[in-house]
Formats: C-alpha cells, structure tokens, sequence
C-alpha cells in the first residue's frame, strides 16, 4: 500500500512500504524538532525522535558525545593499524588500500580515497620493541629526517612514515605497532 | 585480511613489499608507476626481519644481500658496543670520585677485544645467520 501526498501544485510525494513479509510500526516524534536535528529511532525501536545531533545542511555534522556540548566534529579521513614485526600484517583500517614496506620501520600508507588537499595532519604513534634507554622518535611525510636521502612522500594519495631510535645515532627501528590517523 | 602480498624492486635495488587492506587488485593502484610487480603469498616474504635492509629481488623471490647483511651487522655492532661501553664512559668522562678509571679502562678494553672478534666474525661470515649468531655476544 502506498500513501500520496499530491503537491499543491503539481507532482506528488509518496511513502512506501518495503517490498518484504512483516509488519513495521513507525510512530513519528510527538513535536516537530529544532533546525538540522536528525530523526533516529527512540529509546523503543520504531518510535522516531529528533535526536541532539546536527547537519547544518552543508555537510558539517555536529555532536556532543562528552566534550560538553554539541559542537561540529571534525573527520578522521583515513587510518590504519598494523604489526610492524614479523609477518607485517595490517589489522584494521579505513580509506587505506594498502601499506608499503620500504624497509626498517619506514611505511607509507596509501589511501583509497585521494584527500582534498595535502594540508592534512598525520597523526602516528609507535608502540612497543625499543631499547629502554633509547628515546623513540618518528617521522611523517617531508622533513625531520635525518637518515635518509629517499625522496620523501606526503601527497593526497600517500603518506611516508618512520620509526627509530636516537642512541647512539638515529635509525629506523621496527615496532610492535603503528598506528597512523590522518584528520583534514 | 588477506595473506597476498604485492613485491617490487625499487630502481636503487631495495625491495618494497605491499600490504593490502582488504584486496590485492586495489593495492595493485599503490605500486609506483613503471616498475614491475609479482603478486606473492605470505609465505613468500621472510617473516625475520632482522636484515630487511638487505632484502633483494632474486630470480623467484626475495633474497638477502650478504654485503648489505654485513654492513647491517656492523652497524648493529657498533651500537651493541656503545651501548656497553656507555656505564664505564660515564666514570672515565667524568672522573667520578671514588669510582675507579683503571677498572672502567680495562673494562672498557675486554669490551673492544671481544667485539673485535665480532667483527672478524662478520667479515668471515658465509650467510646472514652467521652474522647473527656472531652478534648474540654476552657481556
């Protein structure tokens, strides 16, 4: 059964129901809402409401989620997390197509989706497999590096990242894991 | 996860192994433009790391340069003996009172006679594994 709504005018809107066994009640939210708020299902499935979380209508979507109140989040585009010994395996991820291994703890991440711009920031944390009384340090995309004379890579495609230790003199290390997160 | 692996050769020689997340025909986009590829399994690319400076593309597979695997060792050495020399530097440096210097001295010469028989070992060394072995040295 189909219900329309014929416009004012010309034209129509109809709801339908889908094309599958079962029956489905959907009650609508007692009052009509704020601007940008989003319908989801209440606390009882099927009973719609507005919830606390926004879209402006230009894509910014804004939430609270504890930071106090709602305010427009920015997006992770792209990250990754993978075994640096061993057998390099990546184990979960997000707009990345693949890892390369270039060698001793140097990777570039290489996404699926092109990003916009090459302004984005690249977030990388190590853990594990170092020298106590080394001090770890790590290298993203074009500059700081001061052991290699590889071309260097930070474009919206791909990303280069490192890991070493400084005693007695810099050197790629490999560690337990990477972590890479790229937010634009 | 799949276990294919995506291997190339770089045009310096090192040797670049691709991962894919989810599809090997997707990270297949990632291998630089020009340089041809061979699809591989896990199985294919040694899980020791201990020389991936040294990787090489043989004929079949990934190989290990023993010249690169030496001068790998060598740098490996060179830390493992500062890393030991460091506690007896610290007296010698600093003349620390009622520490003895004598002591760290002669100290610090079994540290140099013992790595220089490490180093005599890699240049002697007929496959990695053997530089290996020669740097798994005791104090």
């Amino acid at each position: 059964m189909t219900l329309r709504l014929n416009g004012n005018t010309s034209g129509y809107t109809e709801i339908d129901a889908p094309a599958v066994a079962g029956s489905n009640t959907l009650t609508l939210p007692t009052g009509a809402g704020s601007a940008n708020q989003l319908l989801k299902n209440g606390s009882t499935a099927g009973s719609l409401a507005f919830g606390t979380a926004t879209e402006d209508g230009s894509g910014n979507f804004a939430f609270n989620s504890g930071y106090g109140s709602s305010a427009v989040a920015y997006g992770c585009r792209a990250w990754v997390n993978f075994n640096g010994t061993g057998t390099v395996a990546i184990r979960a991820s997000a707009n990345v197509s693949s890892i390369t291994d270039n060698g001793t703890g140097d990777y570039t991440v290489n996404f699926t989706t092109a990003l916009v711009d090459v302004n984005y920031v690249t977030i990388l944390t190590v853990a594990g497999n170092r020298n106590a009384t080394d001090q770890m340090v790590s290298n993203v995309g074009t500059n700081g590096n001061a052991s290699t004379t590889n071309p260097e890579t930070y474009s919206t495609t791909q990303v280069r990242i490192r890991a070493g230790n400084t005693e007695p003199t810099f050197s790629n290390n490999d560690v337990t894991y990477y972590g890479v997160a790229i937010f634009r | 996860m799949t276990t294919s692996r995506i291997i190339y050769s770089n045009t310096d020689g090192s040797v670049a192994v691709i991962i894919p997340a989810e599809s090997v025909e997707l990270a297949a986009k990632d291998v630089p433009a020009g340089l041809a590829y061979q699809i591989v399994t896990t199985d294919d690319v040694p899980s020791d790391r201990y020389f991936r400076g040294a990787w090489v593309l043989g004929d079949c597979c990934i190989e290990h340069d023993l010249g690169k695997c030496k001068e790998i060792g060598h740098d490996k050495r060179r830390v493992q003996r500062a890393e030991e020399f460091k506690p007896f530097d610290e007296i010698i440096a600093k003349q620390i009172p009622g520490a003895d210097a004598l002591a760290a001295e002669a100290s610090r010469q079994q540290i140099r006679d013992r790595y220089s028989e490490v180093q005599d070992a890699i240049d002697a060394a007929a496959d990695p594994d053997s530089i290996k072995a020669a740097l798994e040295v005791t104090p």
